[in-house]
């Protein structure tokens, strides 16, 4: 937590030094896709690779790029994600185990400017706060993200964002793993 | 370019730092339940768990780091025309007790699970969802240090609660979500 207030101080910081010089750029954007699990509730006995991901859930949410220092556009982000819920048979009885339910804010390290003109790659790491939750199970701790993104903008101010990240909860010494697809389009609010 | 070339090594040797939480994950090993009786006026059964016969367990034992989901799992049938809550007991060293008044008196007996309630004359298979938030603290945590030692222990069901009871469970499954470090 005291790394996110970190960040975030960073970028106030930045923003308010690069306001000065008249130089900041602010988008908003919304975003949506798909969120997978990685190697999340296995079985090892009859272990196959395509079983290393779980049933693909959803993701959506809010972001907003602030681009105030060379090189790095600092973003905030909010999103919630939705997990399907899992069948399966043990002692000859099927059972439903339900999937999670994700909430997660931080702040995105992109390098570039995500809404740059033409067509650009970006990389990009995160670091925030997740919320997974399902019945009987609540897990409320430090998220890390890092993927790369590949931005392209068809009107001025208006840039769309493709997405592929991989993101993790850290669970003490283990993680909940996930990878993501999204697709998000962002406005430029300033300049 | 030099400067994107150092953030990105500076990235790099932040995942690697992070080592065992990349290479992590979750296990689901389910042990099948033999079916057993409970019943205040014949006694109980007890059924004592060596962990090291799942396979999947023995392979994960070392890396094995927490607990994060668990389900008592089954067909809980009351005999009896008056409600029971079900419990599930462990006794963290493997015993043979005969009657619950034995197993209250074993100093290693913890409450794992439960109640999980039946009606009268009724059979329910019990749900996954409620069954997760049946655990008791102390369950979990004596489940985990069994988990981490010897993986030897007994579990019994019971009904503290009632006077008189008489249910059986089948078709039961211990199932444990463990998580390990790969």
């Amino acid at each position: 937590m005291k790394r996110i207030l970190a960040l975030a101080l960073l970028a106030a910081v930045g923003a308010a030094g690069a306001a000065q010089a008249g130089s900041v750029g602010v988008s908003v954007g919304v975003f949506g896709g798909l969120s997978i699990p990685v190697l999340q509730d296995v079985s090892t006995s009859s272990f196959s690779p395509g079983d290393a991901f779980g049933a693909t859930g959803s993701q959506y949410g809010l972001r907003v790029p602030v681009h105030a220092i060379p090189v790095v556009t600092l973003e905030p982000y909010y999103a919630k994600s939705k997990y399907k819920d899992r069948d399966e048979t043990i002692g000859g009885i099927t059972y439903t185990r339900d999937g999670f339910d994700g909430k997660s804010y931080g702040l995105n390290a992109i390098l570039g400017n995500p809404d740059g003109s033409g067509f650009h790659f970006f990389p990009y790491f995160g670091i925030g706060k997740t919320k997974l939750t399902r019945t009987g199970d609540e897990i409320n701790k430090t998220g890390y993200n890092f993927g790369l993104g590949l931005g392209m903008s068809p009107a001025q101010k208006i840039s769309v964002q493709v997405r592929g990240e991989f993101a993790m909860v850290a669970t003490g010494d283990t993680s909940r793993k996930f990878t993501n697809a999204t697709v998000g389009l962002t406005y430029r609010l300033k300049p | 370019m030099k400067r994107y070339a150092w953030i990105v090594m500076a990235l790099g040797l932040g995942l690697i730092s992070a080592g065992c939480i990349l290479t992590s994950g979750q296990v689901q090993i389910s042990f099948d339940l033999p079916n057993f009786t409970a019943s205040s006026a014949t006694g109980i059964d007890g059924t004592t768990i060596d962990l090291n016969t799942e396979k999947e367990y023995k392979d994960n034992k070392d890396k094995l780091k927490d607990l994060s989901d668990l389900a008592v799992l089954g067909k809980f049938t009351n005999n009896s025309s008056t409600p029971v809550n079900v419990e599930v007991w462990m006794t963290t060293t493997p015993s043979t007790h005969l009657t619950e008044s034995a197993l209250m008196a074993d100093p290693t007996r913890v409450k794992v699970w439960g109640p999980f309630q039946v009606a009268g004359s009724a059979t329910k298979v019990i749900d996954w969802n409620a069954s997760a938030q049946l655990f008791t603290v102390a369950g979990k945590a004596a489940l985990l240090s069994e988990a981490k030692g010897d993986g030897n222990f007994t579990l019994y069901a019971v009904s503290p609660a009632s006077t008189v009871y008489d249910f059986s469970v089948a078709n039961g499954a211990l199932v444990l979500v463990i998580d390990v470090g790969i």
